[in-house]
């Protein structure tokens, strides 16, 4: 069938709905006989549904800039209070005595501990006679070299022993001689020889107590742990001896 | 809140407030389904524009269709397109299916068969109408979308009767050639 315009005037009032009864007849039978007529129905139906989305489209974006254009924007400012000028001087006065507070109690606790520090040396009435170092901080730690004398020098009456696991050179045992009330460690120094290593002693003091370690190689053993009492060591270049007062 | 009454009349005012309306609830929806934030407005602005034509031009399929709540329907016009974009644009039928299940109760599908159809065909539709140059476009929205005339359309346009008159005809012919050939 000729698409004239006539033709495409009478489809757009059928999809209007607007034919009279007589022309919708006749519109029915030639849709039912004619195929490429109604290919034309159908591609008019869909052309008009496509420009009418299409305008609707634009009229809806046109909607939404222009709503957006009206709606102000707003952005978040920072609500600053203004205190009233007496309570600033009152923040004021706080905040220096915080900061004062903050500043001299410290130096106070400092001063307090300074005062409790033991001497530039040893009280010898506390520590004896023998006691040779000199400790004026309140954390030391000297290393003790033993030599090969040391197995010479220890003998006495009594003996504790005090099992050291090493992971080096398995499990060796240490005896602890007590001589005049002197507390001496007894090495063997075979072992040591045997393993090549050279023992060192360390001992930290702290405040009210101090520990001793071993240390062979780059391994440290503390060996008086849960000690109470503070233990002195003295040394000269010889001999290691660790005096324990009562 | 916008009457369906106010809308069916036409008058923009209505249309735009209306829109304000809608705009947030469908966001806050399509967000909660997942929907990507530069999206929404594509799927809002198709929705919106399939409810337009509904209330303006009427359902073709529905002559007496009531719309009692308009938001809640251009909701489920909106979420209808969105899945139906998940469903074309996923590569898998099975996939996609379980996803739109997922996402909304099979109820809720209500796309009518005609908008589903056009929708089937929307881009290649927006293809054809992307060839047509934009005085036919203004031609053709003038004249089905705005109910005007060709005499009105061409004094608003400053073209002759007997022009318009026949660019109009030309315009849909073109346009006609190119969906049958979808």
């Amino acid at each position: 069938m000729n698409t004239n315009d006539d033709n495409i005037e009478l489809i757009d009032r059928y999809l209007e709905d607007k034919l009279t009864e007589e022309e919708l007849t006749d519109f029915k039978q030639q849709l039912s006989d004619d195929a490429d007529f109604r290919e034309t129905v159908e591609a008019q139906r869909l052309a008009i549904a496509q420009i009418q989305h299409q305008a609707a489209l634009k009229k809806m974006r046109q909607f939404g800039q222009e709503l957006k254009a009206e709606t102000p924007v707003h952005t978040l400012k920072p609500k600053i209070r203004r205190l009233p000028p007496l309570l600033k001087i009152a923040v004021a006065i706080a905040l220096l005595l915080v900061a004062g507070l903050v500043i001299v109690i410290p130096i106070i606790n400092n001063n307090n501990e300074i005062a409790e520090q033991p001497t530039d040396t040893i009280d010898n009435d506390k520590y004896g006679t023998d006691s040779k170092l000199d400790f004026n901080e309140s954390l030391k730690v000297k290393q003790l070299q033993l030599t090969d004398d040391i197995a010479s020098t220890i003998s006495g009456d009594r003996t504790i022993r005090l099992s050291i696991l090493f992971e080096q050179i398995s499990q060796a045992t240490y005896d602890f001689q007590t001589i005049n009330n002197d507390l001496f460690l007894l090495i063997n120094k075979e072992t040591l020889d045997a393993e090549n290593l050279t023992p060192v002693f360390i001992q930290i003091f702290d405040k009210d107590s101090s520990r001793l370690y071993l240390r062979l190689d780059e391994k440290f053993y503390q060996i008086n742990e849960g000690e109470q009492r503070p233990l002195v060591v003295e040394t000269d270049e010889t001999i290691l001896n660790v005096l324990e007062k009562q | 809140m916008v009457h369906i009454d106010e809308l069916k009349a036409n008058k923009d005012v209505a249309w735009k407030q209306f829109y304000a309306e809608c705009y947030p609830k469908v966001t806050a929806m399509l967000l909660t389904k997942g929907c990507a934030a530069d999206r929404i407005d594509d799927f809002f602005h198709d929705g919106m524009a399939v409810f337009y034509n509904r209330v303006v031009f009427g359902n073709p399929e529905k002559p007496d269709e009531l719309i009692h709540a308009p938001v809640a329907f251009v909701k489920r016009i909106v979420l209808n397109l969105f899945l139906k974009n998940i469903r074309d644009t996923k590569s898998t039928a099975e996939l996609s299916d379980t996803l739109t299940a997922d996402l909304v109760d099979q109820d809720d599908y209500l796309l009518d068969e005609e908008t589903t159809l056009f929708y089937t065909r929307k881009a290649m539709l927006d293809q054809c109408w992307a060839l047509l140059e934009e005085a036919c476009q203004n031609i053709l929205q003038l004249y089905y979308f705005k109910r005007l005339r060709d005499k009105e359309t061409a004094a608003r346009l400053g073209y002759a009767l007997n022009s318009v008159k026949t660019k109009r005809s030309r315009c849909m012919r073109l346009l006609r050639a190119c969906i049958k050939n979808i």
